[in-house]
């Protein structure tokens, strides 16, 4: 089962000593902690991003960040929350220059969302389905707010919006999705 | 609450279990690995460090044990020999740091003229460990242990700087 870092109750870091040790250069425990959390990492970032390609090299991307990074990591919260908060900038951060780049190149068009032609999969779940139907900013706020568990104020913070901007996403998002929902029911 | 509220609080509490999440359709680690390697392939400026702290180290405990055998030199013998436990230990973890490390930028560690001199480093590192146990406050050989843990870090560097360019090509 996937493991949300946000709802952690365990006060003891079941990452420290592989931490530590990758921390010391030590390649097969830092392979042995993208073993434990790759696949939340990818889900987390395949959601943000709306689609497979982008979120297998993100999900690198966020390895070799956080290899580079581990010094920087004091324990003062444990692994996986300083995981999840570098996955998330890391993310949001590419998407960002991407969409930039997408939109000099895609002049003339009505979105980057629009211009998309990524067809879901069919293992995907319903609700995957339909994040992937969401505009950017509204997913990424629902997405880290309803399935991350992210409070108001840290999505603001992450997505450099106000508090206020981030609550009225979530609750555009919900609105869609319940209305796709009812659609397609 | 609609209908369709709940249901979507049902998705949303599954997908936060984890349940049918998008999963990755290739291998990831192989990609995260070259570039691991290819970064770490730079100069190993990072491991001034390791010298540094086990020259400190040594010279710490040396210090100490200078001063501490002098009061007590009938425990003297049992202390000094867990100091240099101790001391082999740190020597040894920063001996396997540094050859992971190599081991993962490609080096394989044939050079026979190396591993000559680093099988004499070792059995000088015993015999001054020894001596040590018989003359624990003997300060020129604790320098003199100092030295040579570091020789022999020094010396896997050297063996990875020759090899390097072969391995590139």
């Amino acid at each position: 089962m996937t493991v949300k870092p946000i709802r952690q109750k365990l006060l003891v870091d079941p990452d420290k000593e592989l931490v530590h040790r990758a921390s010391r250069g030590d390649m097969q425990a830092f392979q042995q902690l993208f073993e434990r959390h790759y696949k939340w990492v990818y889900a987390l970032v395949w959601r943000l991003a709306g689609a497979s390609d982008s979120a297998h090299d993100l999900t690198q991307e966020v390895f070799i960040k956080v290899w580079g990074s581990l010094a920087q990591f004091r324990g003062e919260s444990k692994f996986s929350t300083w995981l999840h908060t570098i996955a998330t900038r890391v993310a949001m951060g590419e998407l960002r220059k991407n969409k930039r780049w997408q939109h000099i190149r895609l002049t003339g068009e009505a979105s980057y969302a629009q211009s998309m032609t990524y067809e879901p999969s069919a293992d995907l779940s319903e609700l995957d389905k339909l994040i992937l139907r969401l505009p950017e900013q509204t997913r990424w706020a629902f997405v880290l707010h309803c399935i991350e568990g992210l409070r108001h104020e840290e999505v603001a913070t992450e997505m450099g919006i106000a508090i206020g901007t981030s609550k009225a996403q979530v609750h555009r998002a919900r609105q869609m999705l319940e209305e796709w929902l009812t659609d397609d029911g | 609450m609609t209908a369709e509220s709940k249901k979507l609080d049902q998705l949303i509490e599954q997908a936060r279990q984890g349940k049918q999440s998008p999963q990755p359709e290739r291998d990831l680690w192989g990609g995260i690995e070259q570039a691991l390697v290819r970064s770490s392939r730079r100069p190993l400026q990072g491991f001034g460090w390791l010298w540094a702290s086990a020259a400190c180290m040594v010279l710490v405990v040396a210090g100490l044990t200078f001063n501490g055998l002098q009061q007590t030199e009938q425990a003297g013998v049992s202390q000094t020999q867990l100091l240099l436990t101790m001391l082999n230990q740190q020597h040894q973890q920063q001996r396997q740091l540094v050859l992971t490390h190599y081991q993962q930028v490609g080096w394989d560690g044939r050079s026979e003229f190396v591993k000559h001199e680093l099988e004499q480093i070792r059995a000088s590192i015993d015999e001054v460990s020894e001596q040590l146990m018989q003359e624990p406050s003997n300060q020129q050989l604790w320098q003199l242990l100092q030295w040579l843990y570091q020789k022999e870090l020094e010396l896997l560097e050297s063996q990875f700087k020759e090899t390097n360019p072969l391995q590139q090509v």
